[in-house]
């Protein structure tokens, strides 16, 4: 540990720490356009020039590091008149364009240029012209001229996302950002860029000439498009999102955000959406009344229920749901409806196994951070770079670090790369070799290569098979116990925002989560009414033939709700207040932000004016209430509570984990 | 300034535990007094020969919610022999908000202390009349604590009514129309009144005049109980042009809430721009140049003779004398069409600005207020001559209304109906601010303290305004008219279309506002109405914390009661006529 001061405050840091963290810790601020603590230092820009005693000449306090007894001051007259003479010369090729610029309101440029910089310009030659603006990619726009060349971008796509895809080109006044490679700037993180240029010159195409960031209101939020669960800010204005920022909450997300989280927002908005429940009449609908459309369902499932029996009434969840709405979903079907049929889907396969690796009870509890510590990370039919993308980025970062990858599976992915043999085809035993002429050298089976290291992840594609699932678990059991230092650490590549949570509500009344095995039995001769909810059933025409009543909850109209005798409309992620258990078994908050166009409701909502319906009164008037309700019957979810979880998610054994590392 | 210094000394003599704090910041003096001393700090500084402060200026409240204690109760004292204020700053906790009242002192603390029992909740034992005074009685919550809502409530249009539940209105009226009348099945019946001490007796007609009436200045409810035609007890009631111009003030920026000032005491506009101003700038230690200066003294006085025409006209209107209000009017329409010329606004110009003024003045404008010195002084000769001897008004106006110096001094009056009575006190002689003195006019002051000697005040004012014009035309030197600070003014326009920095800088000042250091500060102007003040805290931060209006006609309405003693209802329109109310400074 070091001790210094800066501005007369004393300080004690880290040994390695940059002047501008440890100035940061004390809530000074020292600007700044290139630097940013989770990229390498570049020290290019000179914004951050500070004092320090003894030196003769101002040092830039990103690239150097505190020392003992060292005094820094940041607010001297020299320090001023550097930074008024730097701000000067970014701003003299710096284009006047504040008024019809994105980031105007937002702009560290603005900003430092008010708190530090001249107010008056002494610079009257031509300022350097580019052609502008250019669409690097269908979502960024760059304007040349507003680039001050910090260079985040790129050091981003090079040591982030490792998707090396712009650079810079030209040298001196003439260089700019340009794409490197004809396939064109496609990484599916390119977004990030948008967030860390410190000027208007990446900005998001969907988003341009939208708003004001004044005009916004920023409220938390979770992805809802895949497992990560990454945390998000929605900027609203007047019921609209706006665009969606990347909230850190590092352990999830690592403060990214993947182009499909921040850019898939725009159905939440979009026309077409349904907004009052439909009842069939002849070839189409009419609206009708949430009352009218329930007694309706409740009427076909008792018809049905009468002449089939309580097994013929099925209900199919999609793992968008949130777990308080699908509790309620499955507490319906079971509690009221009776029935056995009641599941979730996952990725549109209907068959439903209940895949937790039942065994991992015993490991180290699985959390993403793990991947950040491990010395060896084992991806078995799974393919993050697809399914959850920021997971990606925290492997290549282990492997930049010096874990070593190891894959199984039957295709090239993205993560094949970096992996430190070649893949073993899935379905080979865990103790074979793998082929030497692949990365060479390993002539080791996989799982010796599980039992020989320290710290090992272990991940699964949740495509896998449930009995080669079993084997894994107690092979690792195995290796676990008789690891003397170190871990082992289990975790499944969840697709959906919920498909965890879809798992862990699905159970049978006073099931033991690891024990059993839920199938639901859609085969057409026995389920004879359905209940489908935010999924679209491939091949539905077919299966319609069989079905004496349909009922759909969705978002949009689709070939589902063409056939569906009901039709309620659903709410979007950013309409109800709920929770998301991610990949990690990470409960997160939703937070109720915009208002549903039209009379949507949520699902939990739903279920329970079914259930009042057929007489079953139900005590929940919010999702807090099916929450209390969860973690008094679930016992993973014993500990989990709203307050508990606040902003940052909290584990199912109530923990909150926090970033481990101060980047 | 050295009063008030000897001012604080002496109160530590006296009462030595009373002082927790005293401070001077440019010049105005604060002293943080403890609740319990309060009365006898106020007497002290009131009775005391050399201390003398026989004026209660203003008095407020203010929200530090976080802090401990969260509330503090702002007096603002003035001695009226050399304009020398003092601050005292008095604590109230929320635990215990009440705050010994200081009506026994200062009679016009009346309705002030109601002001900051509508607004914070803070309760005055002993008060005479501890209600509501802004908001109607029944609402619920206290407007101006930091926990209260801006836009709290729900404004119902068609699109919304359904889905507005009537339990999210923070307040409901506890099932009365107002605090008076009561609907009955059978009618009206009337309850409160005897708590107003209005009698019911019999033989007295208890009759409501306003809040519509032509002749009340604007929105302003007079119960009056009447015995015979005589009336026996008057009581205003206000609060019916409250928009929340001071809860609005906390959430714009400095140059976004000046707009908001020219609208408070709508006649006289640029008094509120320039005392507004005044006080941000002394937070900024911002130096104005000369030629701004006395170019928004000119502008002032402008304002002065369109508000005296516009008050002497009405009145003139109301007691019968309709020509005189058009003559004022027409004069009043050149003035007008100077500020349109100036700025595009006819009246909310909001020409005055933190730094200086908003632009440079026209080519023509100088030639045009030319034209004012030149017809003006015949036209006022005219009115004078349509009035001041002729037997009706003098009927009307002389020996109506009395209000005897002490009465006005105790219940806060000021501008002409101060100076009405006798009491010769202008800010602009006693506290000269933007270099009133550099020039040369005269302050008139009555004797008789009745209706006509306002009046005659107020013509003789336009007088000297002119005087004041020609004098500011004639010495008006060369220079710039905004400050020469970046941060704060905005850049000029030519330099947006080269200047990256100036573009910023503009961008930044238009949208966001500029941070104002920490501080509060408390700036009167004379206006037409008279002490129009500003007190202003900044926390730091680019919008203010309390943005405190001192209305003159607040005060000055509190003496109607002395003088509509014993006359007839025609009587108080006189009255009315000759305080000049605008309720934008009363109701804010």
């Amino acid at each position: 540990m070091v001790t210094l001061k800066i501005d007369d405050q004393e300080t004690t840091v880290a040994e390695g720490m940059p002047i501008i963290e440890a100035a940061r810790g004390l809530g000074i601020e020292i600007p700044h356009f290139c630097y940013h603590p989770k990229l390498s230092v570049s020290g290019s820009c000179k914004m951050c020039l500070v004092e320090v005693e003894g030196l003769a000449k101002l040092v830039t306090a990103c690239t150097t590091v505190v020392s003992r007894n060292m005094v820094v001051r940041t607010r001297s007259e020299k320090v001023k008149e550097a930074q008024r003479a730097v701000l000067a010369m970014l701003l003299m090729n710096h284009p006047l364009d504040c008024p019809v610029c994105d980031k105007g309101g937002e702009c560290p440029l603005q900003d430092y240029t008010y708190r530090y910089g001249p107010g008056k310009s002494e610079f009257s030659d031509e300022k350097w012209h580019f052609k502008k603006p250019v669409d690097l990619s269908p979502l960024i726009v760059l304007d040349r001229e507003r680039c001050i060349l910090c260079t985040r971008c790129v050091r981003f796509q090079e040591e982030v996302a490792v998707h090396p895809e712009i650079e810079v080109t030209e040298r001196g006044r003439g260089s700019f950002i340009e794409v490197a490679r004809p396939e064109g700037f496609t990484s599916n993180f390119s977004g990030n860029t948008i967030e860390l240029c410190p000027v208007g010159a990446l900005t998001s195409r969907p988003f341009r000439f939208k708003a004001r960031p004044w005009e916004l209101t920023r409220s938390p939020s979770v992805c809802p498009r895949c497992g990560c669960g990454c945390n998000i800010w929605l900027d609203v204005r007047e019921d609209k999102i706006m665009r969606v920022l990347a909230r850190e909450n590092s352990p999830v997300d690592g403060g990214w955000l993947c182009d499909r989280g921040r850019f898939g927002y725009r159905f939440v908005n979009h026309a077409s959406r349904l907004k009052t429940p439909l009842i069939r009449k002849g070839e189409g609908f009419i609206p009708c009344t949430w009352e009218e459309a329930i007694s309706r369902v409740i009427g076909g499932f008792k018809k049905v229920r009468e002449v089939y029996g309580s097994e013929s009434i099925g209900g199919l969840a999609s793992p968008k749901l949130t777990n308080e709405e699908l509790y309620l979903f499955q507490k319906f079907f079971q509690e009221v409806a009776g029935t056995n049929s009641s599941g979730y889907t996952l990725n549109g396969d209907l068959m439903i196994e209940s895949l937790r690796p039942a065994a991992c009870s015993g490991l180290r509890r699985f959390s993403f951070q793990d991947i950040d510590e491990a010395d060896s990370i084992f991806l078995i039919d799974g393919d993050p770079s697809k399914d959850l993308p920021i997971l990606d980025l925290r492997i290549k970062k282990a492997v930049k670090r010096g874990a070593r990858l190891f894959i199984a599976g039957s295709e090239e992915i993205e993560l094949s790369g970096f992996a430190s043999a070649s893949p073993i085809p899935v379905g080979t035993e865990l103790n074979s070799v793998p082929e030497k002429g692949g990365k060479g050298g390993f002539d080791r089976g996989f799982s010796d290569e599980i039992r020989d290291s320290k710290r090992s992840v272990i991940l699964l594609g949740c495509k896998i098979d449930p009995s080669a699932v079993e084997s894994l678990c107690t092979l690792l059991k195995e290796f676990h116990s008789n690891r003397e230092e170190g871990w082992i650490s289990l975790g499944v590549l969840m697709p959906e925002a919920n498909t965890q949570g879809a798992q862990d509500m699905l159970l049978k009344k006073g099931t033991d989560l690891f024990s059993d095995i839920q199938k639901i039995n859609l085969s057409p001769f026995l389920t004879k009414c359905l209940f489908v909810a935010r999924q679209e059933i491939p091949d539905i025409a077919n299966l319609r033939n069989h079905l004496d009543f349909l009922a759909v909850y969705d978002i949009f109209p689709s070939e589902t709700t063409r056939v569906a005798d009901v039709v309620f409309p659903a709410v979007a992620f950013s309409e109800l207040d709920g929770t998301y258990t991610n990949s990690e078994r990470r409960v997160q908050r939703l937070f109720k932000t915009t208002r549903s166009p039209g009379d949507a409701k949520p699902l939990w909502e739903v279920m329970t004016l079914m259930a009042k319906a057929t007489g079953t009164d139900w005590d929940f008037h919010s999702s807090q209430d099916v929450m209390r309700e969860i973690s008094e019957k679930i016992p993973m979810y014993r500990y989990i509570s709203y307050e508990g979880i606040g902003m940052k998610g909290s584990y199912a054994d109530g923990t909150v984990a926090g970033p481990r590392y101060y980047r | 300034m050295k009063r008030s210094e000897t001012a604080v000394q002496r109160i530590r003599d006296v009462f030595p535990d009373a002082v927790d704090d005293a401070s001077a910041f440019h010049g105005d003096v604060s002293v943080t007094i403890r609740k319990d001393r309060l009365s006898g700090v106020v007497r002290l500084l009131k009775e005391e020969p050399d201390l003398g402060f026989d004026y209660l200026s203003d008095l407020a409240g203010v929200d530090y919610l976080g802090k401990e204690p969260r509330f503090e109760v702002v007096c603002h004292l003035t001695s009226t022999k050399d304009g020398t204020v003092i601050r005292l700053k008095i604590p109230v906790t929320s635990a215990d908000p009440t705050l010994q009242t200081i009506t026994p002192e200062y009679p016009s603390a009346n309705w002030y202390e109601r002001e900051v029992y509508d607004m914070f909740g803070i309760t005055f034992p002993g008060h005479p009349d501890m209600r509501r005074i802004l908001m109607p009685e029944g609402w619920r919550g206290h407007p101006l604590r930091k926990d209260y809502p801006l836009g709290g409530e729900a404004v119902t249009f068609t699109s919304n009514k359904d889905s507005i539940e009537e339990q999210s209105l923070p307040f409901i009226l506890e099932g009365k129309r107002d605090g008076y009348l009561e609907l009955t099945p059978d009618g009206f019946t009337l309850s409160n009144l005897e708590r107003l001490g209005l009698s019911g007796a019999e033989g007295r007609i208890i009759l409501n005049m306003g809040p519509q009436h032509p002749s009340t200045h604007g929105l302003l409810r007079l119960l009056i109980e009447l015995n015979g035609e005589r009336i026996s007890r008057i009581i205003p009631e206000i609060g019916y042009l409250h928009t929340g111009i001071e809860k609005s003030g906390e959430h714009l920026s400095y140059p976004q809430a000046l707009t908001l000032t020219d609208r408070a005491d709508y006649l006289s506009n640029l008094f509120n721009n320039m005392a507004y101003c005044l006080a941000v700038e002394r937070l900024l230690d911002l130096e104005i140049p000369l030629r701004a200066q006395y170019i928004r003294v000119l502008l002032c006085e402008l304002n002065r003779l369109a508000s005296h025409l516009l008050a002497t006209g009405v009145m003139a209107h109301e007691l019968g004398a309709t020509s005189v209000l058009l003559y004022c009017f027409r004069e009043r329409e050149i003035i007008m069409d100077i500020f349109e010329m100036l700025s595009g606004v006819r009246m909310m110009t909001s020409y005055i600005t933190i730094g200086g003024l908003r632009d440079e003045l026209p080519e023509a404008f100088i030639g045009k207020v030319g034209g004012v010195l030149k017809i003006f002084p015949e036209k006022i000769d005219e009115y004078e001559k349509l009035l001041t001897k002729n037997p009706i008004w003098l009927k009307r106006t002389k020996g109506i209304g009395y209000l005897s110096a002490s009465e006005a001094l105790g219940l806060g009056a000021s501008g002409p109906l101060l100076r009405g009575s006798g009491i010769k006190r202008d800010l602009r002689k006693q506290a000269p601010y933007s270099c009133y003195d550099h020039f040369d006019f005269d302050v008139p002051v009555g004797e008789n303290g009745d209706v006509f000697d306002r009046y005659i005040i107020r013509v003789e004012e336009m007088r000297q305004s002119l005087r004041i014009i020609r004098q500011v035309i004639d010495k008006l030197p060369e220079g710039p008219v905004k400050a020469d600070n970046r941060k704060v003014v905005l850049p000029p326009r030519d330099e947006l279309d080269k200047g990256m920095e100036a573009l910023i800088h503009h961008f930044l000042i238009a949208s966001r506002g500029f941070p104002v250091p920490r501080g509060e500060a408390y700036v009167a102007v004379e206006s037409p109405r008279g002490e129009l003040g500003y007190y202003i805290i900044s926390d730091g931060s680019e919008k203010p914390y309390r943005f405190r209006i001192r209305g003159p006609s607040f005060a000055n309405l509190m003496s109607i009661p002395a003088m509509a003693r014993d006359c007839y209802i025609a009587d108080v329109v006189a009255i009315i006529g000759s305080i000049d109310p605008v309720l934008g400074d009363v109701d804010r």
